[in-house]
């Protein structure tokens, strides 16, 4: 209360609160920081670590990720959270699969970013229709898209080895297009979040939804929209990775969910809504695919993989409290 | 007052309890006799609230001694409290709507059967012996749910009864005075009075002080200013001793310039909330609201805004209809709603000063992107104009004061150029520096012809700021003062006084 008081009364003064101690406080610079000290530590190592290659090869890492944690970063701007992302992904994994192989593949593409469409509007009606936590209500709907994922491959996986593989391709040899995917993905919504009505629209309704609905937007309904483009672009990300691996098993995209929801935590994407942008999404990422790539330069057992990854987030949330809640 | 010390239940000498900036209570003397109703009264603010917390052991006097049954204490803590027979039964009920009345009366300490099962039976059977003792109508089988606001709050007396009750402190236990009032709550309360149980009453309604009370101590700003018997006292004498002799009559400036045309609200209603509101505004005029807290006034604009539902009432702007359906509609019509309780409903507190006073402006833009400079520009504008103090609009709301996030919540409805303002308790937690800024700032949109609803419980303020005032009381709007009757006396007598 005291301290409250006090912070009011610098701000007050136009002084603003301690400025040196507000910038570590940001998460950019915080990850920077991860970044460049996990990049020395490593390079000395192993000095391979530093080369072009290697760049490319940790952005490529993280390109599905990345694209499915800007989807997410919609909904969690918007003040709610999705839990159907790995369950989705996979199951436009089997369509966009099924149809590139019965059909061809672009109509694949088309059909299962058209599923993605219906898929996300189906979550946003559900999460504006029932008062009951969007966790909740995604959940549900995790365990429906799972389902179906299994209907329609009976259980089998669906080769399409040699129909599309646009995306195990490089331009100029050096820059995977899966990561080209990424980054496009990331200035468009680097722009939709800075530049555009609708991206200001996110942040009052996470920011405030009372306060938005008072301000006369329509909550519900950008809610949806969130909702929507969201699984647009994990039909995206899953379209990406199929033609890389060639093959989509019924729980392909499962093991996103939990790397997007981490990613976007650590990146500053605040669950509860209302803050976050796509330079720290990219950070946050980042930090992801440089902590694998530097166990496997460094021969780390692999299997330490999972233990790094919790600490790191335990300790990215710590120090800059970026995470935490706002009450 | 002489008071023999020998039946004296409960004593305070000289409490005295700080918050940061403000004495909540400044060497308040209370004393409780045994078998009597110790009614307290005050404006809203006047440290009633924190005296019975004090006395419940929720809160931590700064000074003073508390003297029960003759042993002294610097503070009381909730467990000790209870141990010395103080209950408090809060406004709001804490009963499990969708249990059994006798499973609430004893909850906690469940009535169980010889094999070491809960048992109905039991439970049902004991909560009709203690309803019999207190002489309560109501069948203890019924859920909770079931029962009127009034049973309600007999429930709750009869839960906190035991042997060991010797105090019971009732805090505003109604929200109006009828029948039901007297036939159900005042009998059980005078049974518990013949048992020997001493009662502190808080209410608002000075009608059931008269009809209850034994004596009444009146606070004001945090002091004792008299305790009186009540057959000594009348209203008028309350009235004056709760506003004070130095009567505070501001001499503001009153807004004067009046355009034509004019708002009607009519015949607002929602069962049970808003009974057949309706008054007119005219161009240029503040119309104030005012009333307690929970008499409906914010229910009353909330459905003018088109935010709650309503069984009837429309808005005609100059003989035209404009009842809006919803928010939207209603900023499209040109109305503005300052929301009572900033941060809940008004400030995106974690966005910055620009952001928060160019929302409203979103729904009017075409095209999908933003005019970020001609944004900033108009923003910036508005945050000189209203005298913002930040170092920049970049600002996050959350860093700024009180007075300057409700000025921020100010700039969105004078960017969204509203040209009717409602304004729901527009200086509540603000300095006086602020609040005078506020004041002008209402005056001089005044002065350009808007059309200003304001809400206050401030009565000072409803008092020296507006043309008229509109007294609400139970949903009703029981008074409408017209300009030379609008006065400090006036809006309280009509808010708590006698309806007679």
């Amino acid at each position: 209360m005291n301290n409250n008081i006090q912070n009011n009364i610098a701000a007050d003064a136009g002084t603003g609160t301690s400025r040196a101690a507000d910038i570590f406080k940001k998460q950019e610079v915080f990850l920077a920081i991860v970044i460049v000290v996990l990049g020395v530590i490593v390079s000395i190592v192993n000095p391979l670590f530093l080369s072009l290659q290697n760049f490319f090869n940790i952005v490529l890492a993280v390109s599905i990720t990345g694209v499915a944690t800007i989807g997410l970063s919609l909904v969690f701007i918007s003040g709610e959270f999705d839990l159907t992302l790995g369950a989705m992904m996979s199951l436009q994994c089997i369509l966009f699969a099924t149809f590139a192989t019965k059909i061809n593949p672009a109509v694949g593409i088309i059909l299962t970013l058209l599923f993605g469409l219906v898929f996300g509007a189906v979550n946003g009606f559900f999460v504006t229709r029932i008062r009951a936590h969007s966790f909740i209500i995604t959940l549900a709907l995790l365990s429906v898209y799972s389902g179906l994922a299994l209907v329609i491959s009976k259980g089998n996986w669906v080769s399409m080895v040699g129909t599309f593989m646009v995306f195990k391709n490089k331009i100029f040899n050096i820059i995977p297009n899966p990561a080209i995917v990424f980054v496009i993905a990331l200035i468009i919504f680097a722009v939709v979040y800075r530049y555009t009505n609708f991206g200001r629209i996110l942040y009052a309704i996470g920011g405030n939804p009372q306060a938005a609905y008072l301000s006369g937007l329509k909550v519900k309904n950008y809610k949806i929209l969130a909702f929507t483009i969201a699984a647009v672009l994990y039909s995206v990300a899953s379209i990406v990775l199929v033609s890389m691996l060639g093959t989509a098993q019924p729980t392909s995209g499962d093991v996103y969910m939990l790397e997007a929801f981490a990613a976007a935590v650590v990146g500053g994407i605040m669950m509860g809504g209302g803050k976050g942008n796509m330079l720290g999404l990219f950070l946050g990422v980042i930090v992801f695919g440089l902590i694998n790539n530097a166990l496997i330069i460094m021969n780390v057992d692999p299997f330490w993989r999972d233990v790094v990854v919790g600490a790191i987030i335990l300790a990215a949330v710590g120090v800059s409290g970026f995470g935490a809640s706002r009450k | 007052m002489e008071i023999p010390h020998d039946n004296l239940v409960l004593q305070t000498k000289k409490i005295i309890k700080n918050y940061p900036g403000v004495r909540a209570l400044n060497d308040v003397d209370f004393d409780l006799k045994e078998g009597e109703v110790h009614c307290l009264v005050g404006k809203n603010g006047a440290g009633k609230s924190t005296l019975i917390e004090i006395l419940a052991g929720s809160i931590k006097p700064d000074g003073g001694i508390i003297e029960v049954f003759g042993e002294d204490y610097n503070q009381l803590n909730p467990t000790k409290s209870i141990a010395l027979g103080i209950e408090t039964i809060h406004q709001e009920n804490f009963l499990a709507q969708d249990m059994t009345v006798a499973e609430n009366i004893f909850l906690g300490n469940l009535k169980k059967n010889k094999a070491g099962f809960f048992s109905m039976r039991k439970c049902i059977k004991d909560a009709k012996e203690i309803f019999s003792s207190l002489d309560v109508s109501i069948n203890p089988s019924v859920l909770v749910s079931t029962l009127t606001p009034v049973e309600k709050k007999v429930i709750s007396i009869a839960k906190a009864f035991s042997e060991n009750l010797k105090v019971l402190i009732l805090d505003e236990p109604t929200a109006a005075l009828d029948e039901e009032v007297e036939n159900k709550l005042f009998k059980t309360v005078k049974n518990l009075l013949s048992k020997g149980i001493s009662i502190i009453y808080i209410s608002h309604n000075l009608d059931e002080i008269f009809l209850l009370g034994d004596r009444v101590t009146v606070l004001r700003d945090g002091k004792k200013i008299a305790t009186h018997f009540i057959k000594e006292v009348d209203e008028k004498k309350l009235i004056s001793d709760m506003i004070g002799e130095e009567k505070a009559e501001m001499t503001r400036e009153k807004s004067t310039a009046i355009f034509e045309g004019e708002l009607e609200v009519k015949n607002y209603s929602r069962r049970g909330v808003i009974k057949d509101v309706s008054f007119k505004v005219k161009r240029g005029e503040i119309f104030g609201i005012g009333g307690l807290v929970g008499s409906g006034r914010t229910e009353l604009v909330s459905m003018v805004f088109g935010i709650d539902k309503k069984d009837s009432g429309k808005l005609i702007l100059n003989g035209k209809d404009i009842t809006p359906k919803n928010p939207v509609d209603a900023i499209n019509k040109g109305l503005g709603f300052l929301a009572e309780d900033r941060k809940t409903n008004s400030l995106m507190l974690y966005r910055p000063i620009y952001e928060n006073i160019s929302v409203v402006d979103l729904i009017k833009r075409s095209g999908a992107f933003l005019k970020l400079q001609k944004e900033r520009k108009s923003v910036q504008d508005i945050s000189d104009k209203l005298n913002i103090v930040a170092p920049s609009i970049n600002q996050l709301v959350v860093k700024l004061s009180g007075g300057n996030q409700q000025k921020v919540v100010f700039g969105k409805w004078l960017i969204a150029n509203s040209d009717i303002l409602i304004l729901d308790e527009p200086t509540v937690g603000i300095d006086i520096g602020a609040k005078e800024e506020i004041y002008s700032l209402i005056n001089g949109l005044a002065k350009q012809g808007k059309i200003i609803i304001m809400i206050s419980s401030d009565t000072p303020e409803l008092a020296s700021m507006c043309n008229r005032v509109g007294v609400m009381r139970a949903g009703k709007m029981i008074k409408i003062l017209e300009k030379d009757e609008v006065s400090e006396e006036n809006i309280l007598k009509y808010s708590i006084g006698s309806q007679s």
